[in-house]
């Protein structure tokens, strides 16, 4: 899977969910009362739903934000525009940098923005965010398996006799199947644990009378699946764990849960009955907290300003209104399927163009009359050998996206290669010839230039460059090598032993100005990292 | 080394504390009015109290009999050790202060504890 696929998905579905979790949480402490509680578990789910699936619908209007300059056309539009604004807001940094006189921290951020522009670091980023996601959770599984055991260790035996017929006749009364309950001690507070196969856990020091409201509670729980959307809570943190809202989000509908399950249990209860419930959660609350975010069991256990919101909400006259209920979850459905909408409709893409992974690289759209060579692999491997490379050891993945940017020149197309998070490109002609190279790993940025240069005053040394570059040209665009007259070393840089320099094509025209520019390294190896034809930019 | 009791397991050494030696059957009777607990539930928690040292089975009688290792003043320092810890940060201080304040505390509680006081200081 491309880093760019990954980095579509994780920008698009934190986007949408961030701003839903933002109308949500105001949402949920105005309309509580009037939309009832399940309403709002409903909308959470919505919202887990588009964190979690990565789909993607088409959307005739997304292609207007889609950024002119935007290369890479597997990058959708809106992932896009933060792609381009994170590069110039670190182009930007690094030119105030520029003029503080702090060239290495200029190098820095342009070396970084190089890299998150050309895919380099998204893939470094992709892999951070994939050891994110195994860390969380192996951490949850870490918590389950302790928080498990120790219920384990703890238990006393199951419920029998009166207490069980007790139970059997909730369940029944309540449409639920049964699930074992099990006396433990010492325990925080009654919870249904459990995923595939749950069961309750009853603290063996629930008193007698108090022992029908906590299983009522629990046997609601299981009426309302909770121990499933503890799942959904679990799978959210782990792949978004970089995003604070969803977090937040977690921790919030897990209240909700609670609160939609008191509705369930109070439901058919008189006043007197629920008075007695609410004391029940005050005595739980007592004892200890619910279990953490982490673990998969429910809760019964709130403390603080949620209790007392909790209590105030079970005791109160709840009268929802169902025209609310019901226009809140067909307008969040509609949201829903909206946020998914985010990709371009059909072949309106602006570079118009040929998106290829892997093997599968075509650079000539089908319209164009000229051809490229025709064995594709063997000129990129030519071009790249002269260039001092080794082809066979950097071209893991390649893909290739036209270009309109530089429209004198017809549909260009770029080729990126991607070696171990450090990317190449080259850019072609129509024709194929090539008008640009560039190792966008760039150390020679940050090399010191050097003041008495090695090779500028060896008039020999000048020459075999000189031949050597022209050779270059002579192969991968021969119409370019017969417009340059000479070539001229503009500057050389050093550092860590390496040298490099910077030469440049002086055409026969001058007025055209410079025509061709090369970054080499000389030292320790021949090495062009950097070419581009510069009249056609 | 201390030994942790907890909560359920408290009662039966409350039980065991005002009156021991007794059996299972015993504890039992005591115990099923105010915690429905059965004799099933009675022997898991004496097995394990058993294995962590806070009771002790003498088994040379027919019916086996159990007497407590801990005493209660030993169990309560351990529990007010560890309240004072999880609630108070381990500052005394502040529950006396809570005490006082809450007006929990009567005159003659006051007066025992000024004169507990007292006399540790002496």
């Amino acid at each position: 899977m491309r880093s760019a696929t990954i980095f579509n998905f994780l920008i698009e579905a934190n986007i949408m969910a961030s701003i839903a979790i933002l109308l949500m949480i105001p949402l949920r402490k105005l309309l509580r009362k009037q939309m009832g509680n399940t309403a709002i578990c409903f909308g959470w789910l919505l919202i887990a739903l588009r964190l979690l699936i990565p789909l993607t619908l088409p959307n005739p209007l997304i292609h207007e934000i889609r950024p002119a300059y935007l290369d890479d056309t597997a990058i959708r539009p809106i992932a896009g525009q933060i792609k381009v604004r994170l590069v110039d807001a670190i182009g930007d940094l690094g030119r105030v940098f520029w003029q503080a006189g702090n060239r290495q921290a200029y190098s820095d951020m342009q070396k970084v923005a190089v890299g998150v522009d050309y895919n380099g670091h998204p893939a470094v980023l992709a892999w951070i965010w994939l050891g994110g996601c195994v860390l969380i959770l192996l951490w949850f599984i870490y918590k389950n398996v302790k928080f498990r055991k120790t219920l384990r260790n703890n238990r006393i035996e199951e419920i029998s006799g009166e207490l069980k017929d007790l139970y059997l006749q909730l369940c029944k009364e309540r449409k639920v199947k049964p699930v074992s309950v099990y006396f433990t001690d010492p325990v925080p507070g009654a919870c249904l644990v459990g995923v595939f196969k749950p069961y309750i856990v009853l603290p063996l020091i629930t008193a007698p009378q108090d022992v029908k409201n906590v299983l009522t509670h629990e046997v609601c729980h299981l009426k309302n699946k909770d121990h499933l959307w503890g799942v959904l809570r679990l799978f959210c943190c782990a792949i978004h764990w970089f995003n604070p809202l969803v977090w937040i989000a977690a921790s919030m509908s897990r209240t909700d849960s609670e609160l939609r399950c008191d509705d369930r249990v109070t439901g058919p209860m008189n006043e007197s009955e629920r008075k007695e419930y609410a004391n029940v959660l005050v005595l739980a609350a007592a004892r200890k907290s619910m279990p953490g975010l982490g673990v998969m069991a429910t809760g019964m256990t709130m403390t603080g300003k949620r209790l007392k919101n909790r209590l105030l909400t079970v005791l109160a006259d709840r009268q929802t209104k169902r025209w609310l209920t019901i226009s809140f979850a067909v307008l969040a459905s509609l949201c829903l399927i909206a946020a998914f909408c985010t990709s371009e409709w059909g072949q309106s893409i602006r570079q118009s163009v040929s998106f290829a992974e892997s093997e599968a690289v075509h650079l000539v759209p089908e319209h164009q009359d000229r051809q490229m060579p025709e064995d594709l692999r063997e000129w990129e491997k030519e071009l790249w050998t002269l260039a001092g490379y080794d082809y066979e050891e950097m071209a893991p993945y390649r893909s290739t996206a036209a270009l309109q940017q530089w429209e004198d020149a017809g549909t260009l197309t770029r080729v990126f290669y991607d070696h171990d998070g450090i990317n190449r490109y080259c850019t072609f002609a129509e024709d194929g010839t090539l008008l640009e190279l560039q190792d966008v790993d760039v150390p020679w940025l940050s090399g010191d230039l050097l003041d008495n240069r090695k090779y500028s005053r060896d008039e020999r040394a000048r020459q075999e460059i000189s031949d050597r570059l022209i050779a270059f040209l002579d192969t991968v665009n021969p119409g370019m090598s017969q417009t340059i007259d000479h070539m001229e070393i503009d500057w050389e840089s050093a550092q860590d032993g390496e040298i490099w320099m910077q030469v440049n094509g002086i055409p026969k025209d001058q007025e055209q100005g410079e025509a061709i520019s090369f970054v080499v390294r000389i030292e320790p190896d021949w090495q062009i990292q950097y070419f581009a034809c510069i009249s056609n930019g | 080394m201390s030994v942790q009791v907890t909560e359920a397991e408290w009662k039966i050494m409350e039980c065991l504390w005002d009156h021991a030696p007794q059996t299972m059957g015993e504890i039992t009777a005591t115990l099923e009015p105010t915690t429905g607990w059965t004799r099933q539930t009675v022997i898991t928690l004496l097995k394990r109290m058993t294995e962590k040292g806070a009771v002790s089975m003498d088994d040379s009688a027919r019916a086996k009999k159990y007497v407590p290792l801990i005493t209660r003043e030993e169990a309560s320092a351990e529990e007010t050790h560890k309240f004072l810890n999880h609630v108070f940060k381990g500052k005394a201080s502040l529950l006396v202060n809570h005490l006082v304040d809450s007006g929990d505390l009567s005159e003659d509680d006051l007066r025992e504890i000024l004169n507990i006081m007292r006399k540790e200081k002496k």
